[in-house]
């Protein structure tokens, strides 16, 4: 029997989980509904895998992950969450989570993820998974959308990145406000954009 | 054809009193009136040509304010000269009516130039009458009470005329206000078209374009208005407009004459004349179908550009304090409306945030959980055939709608729909099937490689093809749906053509024939004005179509 503990704020999720795990090893041995309840009923329970939804009142899921790891608890952890801003679920998947779970799939994949972590794996959601690596290639400007511009344009598109205004921009880069105008132009030109705050969003992907 | 307007024309009105005044006088000495002049033959050519000279002033400057500001200065010197000669034919009389014409001496002066330059026109005349009188007196052809006399009453005349002038020009300082309230709207941001039809009033001009641009991007934009109702906008990329005004009129409100390279501006209060410049860029002009006009500048918080106006009758130099102080409103007005439209966006991102926030806290997780338990129904139902058939069903019906709904709370969270990022063609052929599947009828969607469009348009354009299509079903009785979405211009349109029994009238109706006649399909509309676009219907007996048209973006010429 694997014991588990949930964190959720939603009865309807913690009994929706516990209806799905019936006749299986997994069990759930103590369910609380506070993000500050969570650690000590961890400390209380001993559960061989902790389930935590992200939303959580008081402490979010991935505080509670990192507060477990500072303390030398390696238990494995799933987030099971509904919606997450992508660049939170990425740093979810950074800090070295065992599992992430959308809510929305969870019938056909929290099962799956059990299992993996109790295997001693991680399961992390496949277009989860693709988004990072999405970002990690946006990022890098030799690849992905970017990879059509010059190294001048890279330069410019980095640095609108940043924040910084033309005039920074062309300070910075020795030419006039009017050539990174005509740099941009450019750059709006190859990606299909038609203002600034598109660069930023493909820049940064939304977060 | 020109008409005629004397409001803020003052140097058509100095002209036009000119030529009046020297009728009268022409007349007076004519017929003899008043008193015998010194010298008749000499008066009588005198006031003749002084009336020519006026009437020849005045169609000069009619119709050109260029002619018009060179003439100033000559045409002044003209009136003083004449007063001068013709005091002295009438023997220095200052008890003669010809003697008043020394007022309209001081108030032009007042008019063209200001304060300074009205006394010292005041001073000059009076000092060269009283010179002459002074000759007159030390040959003995004047009495000396006569001198005293003339003395005191030029004295009279130069403090009243002085006043009058002190008075028009304390007035005009008071300038009419002719500031602009916008109304705030959420497809104009900032109101362009409300600045430059207000701008066109003030002016009495019936073109204006306003040339405009961001510290932070590429583009020139460009809106043309006119009185007759058209309103256009274009964008171009940096390397098309070298210079919007030449470097010695920047920041500088002016008058243009491009096909003879002239500019009037006014510098410390003087107005100068520059020759031989490219006022404004050809292009622009160009576009603006405007060789001459006047131009202001317009600086506001988050935007800078010119506004150009032409087709002015009568365009002339009072024009430019009208223009700058207009083009000052304006700026000020975009401000205010810029705040307002923050506060607006402001509240509806609260709104947005707290609506995910619900769903994401209830809808969301209901569905979620009876997800679960659905599966674990499922799991226990294996094998028993049917029953596993309709649960998995309902479960596949349970997820689409969860998608649905993590869509919408991502929308809601996500930045008011303007990155350029969402495939539209793939996002409508699913939904397409999923309507198929859950009207249980024929859905068919058309794209027209449209891969890359707002997040926010795409949500808008899935919620309009959803509405369209459960009205051709539902009310339409229709079994086919025929979706399309296709860029046209700077529009992208949907279409949605069913094979129902149409709306209740049929015929084909335009946006303004569905408003006056107020039917059509009501939430469509009020979606698709909200966001500035129109809606066309086609309803016949054997199927209806709704045309959408939902504005993309600016539209690049």
């Amino acid at each position: 029997m694997i014991r588990l503990l949930i964190a959720d704020d939603h009865p309807i999720i913690a009994s929706g989980v516990e209806s799905l795990l019936r006749g299986t090893e997994f069990q759930i041995v103590r369910h609380v509904k506070t993000g500050d309840a969570a650690l000590p009923a961890i400390e209380a329970e001993n559960p061989d895998i902790v389930i935590l939804d992200e939303r959580l009142p008081g402490k979010a899921g991935l505080d509670i992950y990192r507060e477990l790891r500072a303390k030398g608890d390696r238990r494995p952890v799933i987030l099971l969450t509904g919606t997450m801003p992508e660049l939170r679920a990425i740093e979810a998947v950074e800090a070295g989570v065992d599992g992430f779970v959308l809510k929305h799939s969870a019938p056909d994949h929290l099962l799956a993820c059990l299992e993996a972590v109790r295997r001693g794996e991680r399961w992390i959601e496949q277009s989860l998974l693709q988004r990072a690596l999405d970002r990690a290639t946006r990022q890098d400007m030799a690849k992905g959308p970017f990879a059509k511009l010059s190294p001048r344009e890279q330069e410019i598109v980095r640095l609108v990145g940043e924040n910084i205004r033309n005039p920074e921009i062309a300070a910075r880069l020795g030419i006039s406000e009017g050539t990174v105008k005509v740099h941009l132009h450019n750059i709006y030109e190859k990606l299909g954009l038609s203002n600034r705050v598109d660069l930023v969003m493909l820049i940064r992907d939304g977060d | 054809m020109a008409t005629l307007r004397l409001e803020n024309r003052t140097g058509k009105v100095i002209s036009l009193g000119r030529l009046t005044l020297s009728m009268f006088i022409f007349a007076a000495v004519f017929f003899g009136m008043d008193r015998t002049p010194a010298f008749p033959a000499a008066s009588y050519r005198l006031a003749a040509g002084y009336m020519a000279l006026a009437a020849l002033f005045l169609a000069l400057t009619w119709s050109s304010w260029w002619i018009e500001h060179r003439l100033k200065l000559f045409s002044h010197v003209v009136d003083v000269t004449f007063f001068l000669a013709l005091s002295t034919s009438t023997g220095l009389d200052v008890s003669s009516p010809f003697f008043l014409f020394f007022v309209f001496l001081v108030l032009s002066a007042a008019a063209k130039w200001g304060w300074r330059e009205a006394i010292a026109t005041g001073l000059v005349a009076a000092l060269l009458f009283a010179g002459e009188a002074a000759v007159e007196l030390s040959r003995r052809t004047m009495a000396a009470e006569d001198y005293v006399r003339a003395i005191v009453r030029s004295g009279h005349l130069l403090v009243l005329s002085l006043m009058i002038a002190w008075f028009g020009l304390t007035r005009l300082s008071g300038e009419r206000s002719l500031a602009i309230f916008f109304t705030v709207t959420d497809s104009i941001d900032p109101p362009i078209r409300q600045a430059l039809a207000h701008l066109g009033e003030c002016l009495g001009a019936r073109t204006v374009g306003l040339v405009w641009w961001e510290a932070d991007e590429p583009w020139f934009n460009l809106s043309r208005w006119t009185a007759e109702g058209i309103y256009e906008v274009a964008r171009f990329g940096p390397d098309a407009v070298d210079a919007v005004v030449d470097e010695r009129l920047e920041g500088r409100t002016f008058l243009f004459d491009i096909a003879r390279g002239r500019a009037l501006t006014p510098v410390e209060g003087k107005l100068q004349a520059i020759e031989g410049v490219v006022p404004l860029s050809p292009l622009l002009a160009d576009r603006l179908a405007l060789q001459s006009g006047l131009a202001t500048p317009l600086k506001t918080e988050g935007m800078d550009g010119y506004f150009v106006a032409g087709l002015i009758d009568g365009l002339s130099w009072d024009d430019l304090a009208v223009a700058r102080r207009a083009g000052i409103d304006i700026g000020r007005g975009f401000d205010r409306s810029a705040v307002l439209r923050s506060s607006i966006d402001s509240a509806e991102i609260r709104t947005r945030l707290s609506v995910a926030r619900d769903l994401h806290d209830s809808v969301a997780q209901i569905l979620a959980g009876i997800g679960l338990k659905l599966r674990a129904v499922r799991m226990r139902a294996a094998g028993e055939g049917q029953r596993d058939e309709e649960l998995a069903g309902i479960e596949a019906e349970l997820v689409q709608y969860q998608r649905d709904i993590h869509d919408l709370i991502e929308n809601l969270r996500g930045p008011a729909g303007d990155a350029l990022r969402v495939d539209l063609d793939a996002k409508l052929s699913g939904l397409a099937i999923w309507l198929q599947r859950h009207w249980n009828v024929e859905v068919e969607f058309t794209g027209d490689h449209l891969a890359a469009v707002s997040r926010g348009l795409e949500s808008e354009l899935s919620f309009l093809a959803r509405e369209a299509t459960a009205n051709a079903v539902r009310h339409g009785g229709a079994t086919r749906v025929r979706l399309s979405a296709e860029r046209d211009g700077g529009d992208v349109v949907l279409r949605c053509a069913d094979n129902g029994r149409g709306f209740a009238e049929h015929g084909r109706f335009s946006d303004d024939d569905l408003a006056e006649q107020g039917f059509g399909p009501r939430s469509i509309l009020e979606r698709v004005h909200y966001l500035g676009g129109s809606v066309e219907l086609v309803s016949e007996a054997d199927g209806a179509q709704v045309i959408m048209h939902m504005p993309a973006g600016t539209i690049e010429p």
